[in-house]
């Protein structure tokens, strides 16, 4: 026990490292509900980020979706956005220079129209310094051609996975799947096999709230994604099956609201979570959680996010 | 950011107002800003009602209190009546563009019902810079409008209208506007979609080289650029036609450059 009060040596409990990658917490702000990070910059110190997932980015700059594109549910945020971005030149030349500045991974969301879409983003964004890993999105929900029709199938997933895999040599590139299927299991394990080097879950389920008084759906979309604490417990039970599917590392998320709920997530098996619409309720909430899940392994005499990984799975 | 509850007031069954104590929110306050206020009050943390719900400025006082009015028309509104003297809330902000503050002009501050919030900072604002500060406001019966004495200091006239009559004069504001005498350099207007578009509309009627600022609303998801949640559908002197974040280069836009029309 000697030296265990030198403060030189004082273990940070909640570093964790996946596909290579040191995270100095495991809290990731998740996909669509950081923006490019730099609208959170007035508000908090992006370096106590474990990683940022940086708004989906696709080919070339797209508009998303017409107006009313977000309303609260109970518990939850329904949202059709569109997959709304500045494409990957605006981002590259515009966004990451400053994002680089900080010392905390990026993890670049990024979708396509079609394969070859996918595939030319995709090669961009390996070869782009300042980016740490790529996320790839096969499960928006909320335009036609936004990458759900890739996560129709376990046979549609794999092509596109593998072909993408082909393209992405030098960085780590995570799946982020769908909960909208029946059997989640089956595209854990194709995306595997097809060689991602981690995978995220869940995306948001598909919903819809009705306009009792107009009579329409509330959504100029009609229907939309639906996060937040609404979602935690299927989110939960994806996550607690992936961990006995796969191997490779898992990327929890789904209502993250405290520390206590990506607690519940390694517990189930993840390695890292996503922390989402919570950033939206307060700026500071990745980092709240961060400091709350120490508070927990401190509590619970955990020394590492592996001391308690997938301890809830029997 | 934490902020305490010092005073809150209930106006009638419709309007309440509060006043709150946050050195850093009222630091970076100005006419027009807004604020994210969440449903989780004293840190208790439900998670229904969720997302925060955004809030004009309507006034700072000693730089470390501002002043806030709500209409109860929803959950959180319903939930901001039992707030009581000394509870804690969570906020975020000052957010969003601000009022331009011009000098030594003649100016009209148009405003419907609860948008008559950031006509009190401004109008006093205004006042201080030596402009001349009419306030039209209207509302839909003597409910809607709020007693005098808040809005004290902040016009030299005051002309009020309702749809029915109950106070001022009987109908739209916008006929308060038109039957004015005064030649006005700028107008400012926050309230009501339907009403902002009305009021743009009647001012160009009267001279389109008038400056008209307006104050859009927006369901907001994040209040800070983050969700795309709240598009604003503009067109600029070049026709170029672009949407525009109510919360980040909003709320106060010029009045000539939105697209009514696209907005439900």
């Amino acid at each position: 026990m000697a030296n265990s009060n030198n403060s030189n040596n004082v273990k940070n409990i909640l570093e964790k490292v996946i596909c290579g990658i040191k995270f100095k917490n495991p809290i990731i702000t998740a996909s669509g509900t950081f923006g490019y990070g730099l609208e959170f910059i007035r508000f908090i110190d992006l370096n106590l980020l474990g990683g940022i997932a940086i708004k989906g980015i696709s080919l070339e700059p797209v508009e998303g979706n017409p107006m009313p594109r977000i309303v609260e549910t109970s518990s939850g945020l329904l949202n059709a956005i569109g997959l709304q971005n500045v494409g990957v030149k605006a981002f590259v030349a515009e966004k990451l220079p400053i994002l680089k500045s900080f010392d905390t991974n990026i993890i670049v969301n990024f979708w396509g129209k079609s394969i070859d879409e996918y595939l030319k983003v995709a090669e961009i964004l390996d070869n782009t310094d300042g980016v740490d890993m790529l996320e790839m999105n096969i499960s928006c929900p909320n335009i036609k051609d936004g990458g759900i029709s890739f996560s129709s199938s376990p046979l549609a997933t794999s092509e596109i996975v593998s072909k993408v895999r082909k393209v992405v040599r030098n960085k780590p590139l995570i799946v982020k799947l769908s909960p909208n299927v029946t059997d989640i299991k089956e595209y854990l394990k194709v995306v595997e096999v097809e060689g991602a080097d981690s995978v995220s879950l869940i995306n948001t389920l598909i919903g819809m709230a009705i306009d009792i008084h107009n009579f329409k759906p509330v959504l100029a979309n009609k229907t939309g994604g639906l996060s937040g604490p609404a979602i935690k417990p299927i989110a939960l039970r994806m996550v607690y099956e992936a961990f006995s599917t796969v191997k490779i590392p898992i990327i929890g998320m789904g209502g993250i609201m405290t520390g206590n709920d990506a607690a519940e997530f390694i517990l189930a098996g993840a390695d890292i979570v996503q922390v989402g619409t919570a950033n939206f309720t307060d700026p500071s909430a990745g980092i709240n959680i961060s400091n709350e899940l120490k508070e927990y392994m401190e509590s619970k005499l955990f020394n590492s996010i592996d001391d308690f990984r997938g301890k809830a799975v029997i | 950011m934490k902020a305490k509850v010092i005073k809150n007031i209930r106006v009638n069954d419709k309007y309440g107002y509060m006043i709150i104590e946050s050195k850093e929110l009222s630091s970076s306050s100005e006419a027009g800003k807004f604020f994210m206020l969440s449903p989780r009050i004293n840190n208790i943390t439900n998670s229904d009602p969720l997302i925060n719900r955004a809030f004009a400025i309507a006034d700072v006082f000693h730089n470390d209190t501002i002043l806030f009015i709500y209409q109860i028309v929803g959950r959180v509104t319903t939930i901001l009546t039992t707030v009581k003297e000394g509870d804690e809330l969570n906020v975020v902000g000052a957010l969003g563009t601000k009022f331009t503050i011009c000098e030594s002009k003649n100016v009209a501050l148009v405003a419907g019902g609860v948008g008559i919030a950031p006509m009190i900072i401004l109008g006093k604002k205004l006042r201080s810079q030596g402009n001349k500060v009419t306030l039209f406001y209207g509302g839909g019966s003597s409910k809607d409008i709020l007693p005098l004495d808040i809005l004290s200091g902040s016009y030299d006239n005051i002309e009020i209208s309702t749809d029915d009559g109950s106070v001022g004069c009987k109908g739209l504001v916008t006929k308060l506007l038109l039957a004015s005498n005064e030649k006005f350099d700028h107008i400012y207007t926050c309230g009501s979609t339907g009403m902002l578009s009305a009021v743009v509309k009647t001012v160009l009627s009267i001279d389109d080289g008038i400056d008209i600022e307006v104050s859009m609303e927006a369901k907001m998801g994040c209040g800070i650029g983050a969700c795309l949640g709240c598009l604003i559908p503009t067109i600029d002197k070049n026709g170029t036609i672009a949407n525009r974040r109510c919360c980040v280069e909003g709320p106060i836009f010029d009045g000539k450059t939105i697209l009514f029309e696209r907005l439900v």
